[in-house]
């Protein structure tokens, strides 16, 4: 992209919260945080002073299969990026006083979700969805589990997760390949340390999730009720995806939708209205999210059933 | 209501403009989701997760342009069967508000 200013450059660990078990549910998005706070040469305020010295935005999300640790700067600083990523990722220091606070940290994040309604929402829908499997799982894990995570659980959780094999490193913006390829070289330290590749490939076996239907009401004093429905969608891989994209916007994607037309255009029955696809490798879900009056919610329904 | 929608896209197929509006707005959305450094990078990355290889724009543009409203209709037919729909509520939420045809799932 030889117009722009920017770049970014992004490093993807190839596990998330859908290969975690569930007593260390929440370990991969706990290993992201500590992975901001500080290597062998940088503390956690060297990092957020480094990057912010230039402008640029240092950061990482945890998903459900991956997780992605990114930095976006001016092209003409993508050295100090990539240094400072390399730096984060490949030496942790796992301080075991930083651990105890950014594990308060995470609880606040956890809790904050747990405020909010319309967020937690779509955790307890993934929740009832995929029961009792990793898929449906909050990525940010839940207070007892997180809670009882050790130091010694996220140095082999680590050395275990983040392989070569299981790394992607792209990057995009005003830069050139080769010159990229050299401030890589941290990571070819990493490519042949590992000596068996091969025996790390094999950690991640996926099991095929199964939906399971049903109804579940979670009852909360609230102003609002807030309703999931969804179904089972085809995966991301799929070959039926683009049916699936479309039937998405058609439904519930933004304001011309049929969704937001009905309920919130024509009768205003809601705010909020929309429907979403959350789609993984080999399976998925196509969810219509609503809030409404709990006296209007009835009339949602009912709708259906006089139908 | 909402799966009153539903039901209408299993059993009727969109109109010519609509799917054509929808067609519209899922590519424009894309492109223009394209146009950070960022989108990119994260592109790159999701294709080589998913499909081992760079998926160009023109191919994702081309995947859209041919789906049909039969395909629609034929997917959600697929995919929206009362049998295999979840519902969560979160709220003051009246059991007895919940549909007869889901009301026998709850558990």
């Amino acid at each position: 992209m030889p117009d722009i200013q920017s770049a970014s450059i992004g490093i993807w660990v190839n596990m998330g919260s859908r290969d975690e078990d569930g007593s260390r549910s929440g370990i991969s998005h706990f290993i992201e945080h500590l992975l901001f706070k500080g290597t062998e040469r940088r503390t956690a305020l060297d990092i957020a002073r480094e990057i912010e010295s230039v402008g640029g935005a240092l950061n990482a999300f945890t998903g459900r299969e991956n997780t992605c640790f990114y930095a976006k700067v001016l092209s003409k600083d993508i050295e100090l990026a990539v240094d400072l990523l390399s730096d984060i990722f490949l030496n942790p220091r796992f301080d075991k006083g930083e651990m105890e606070k950014e594990r308060m940290v995470v609880m606040q994040e956890i809790k904050m979700v747990e405020d909010t309604p319309d967020d937690l929402i779509h955790d307890l829908f993934a929740k009832r969805f995929w029961k009792d499997q990793p898929l449906g799982m909050p990525v940010l894990g839940n207070s007892q589990t997180v809670g009882s995570i050790k130091r010694s659980d996220v140095v082999s959780y680590y050395k275990q997760a983040y392989l070569p094999h299981a790394v992607i490193i792209t990057a995009a913006g005003n830069l050139k390949h080769r010159k990229l390829l050299r401030f890589l070289k941290p990571f070819e330290r990493m490519l042949t340390s590992v000596q068996n590749p091969e025996s790390g490939a094999q950690i991640k076996t996926l099991r095929s999730p199964i939906p399971y239907p049903g109804v579940t009401l979670e009852q909360r004093n609230l102003e609002q009720v807030h309703i999931c429905l969804g179904t089972p969608s085809p995966g991301q891989a799929h070959n039926d995806r683009y049916k699936v994209y479309l039937l998405n916007t058609i439904l519930g994607g933004g304001m011309s939708s049929r969704l937001f037309q009905e309920i919130r255009e024509k009768r205003g029955l809601a705010y909020s209205v929309y429907s979403y696809l959350n789609l993984c490798l080999d399976a998925g879900s196509l969810v219509v999210y609503a809030g409404t009056a709990p006296a209007a919610s009835a009339r949602l329904w009912n709708w259906f059933s006089g139908n | 209501m909402v799966l009153r929608e539903l039901n209408i896209l299993a059993k009727k197929e969109v109109g010519r403009e609509e799917l054509r509006s929808a067609k519209e707005q899922l590519k424009g959305g894309m492109l223009l989701g394209l146009e950070t450094s960022e989108s990119r990078m994260t592109k790159l990355a999701r294709d080589e997760i998913y499909f081992k290889r760079t998926v160009a724009v023109e191919e994702i543009v081309k995947g859209i342009d041919r789906v049909t409203s039969r395909d629609i209709m034929r997917l959600a037919r697929d995919i929206f069967n009362p049998q295999k729909i979840t519902l969560v509520a979160l709220g003051k939420a009246d059991e007895k508000s919940i549909p007869k045809t889901l009301r026998f799932m709850k558990n």
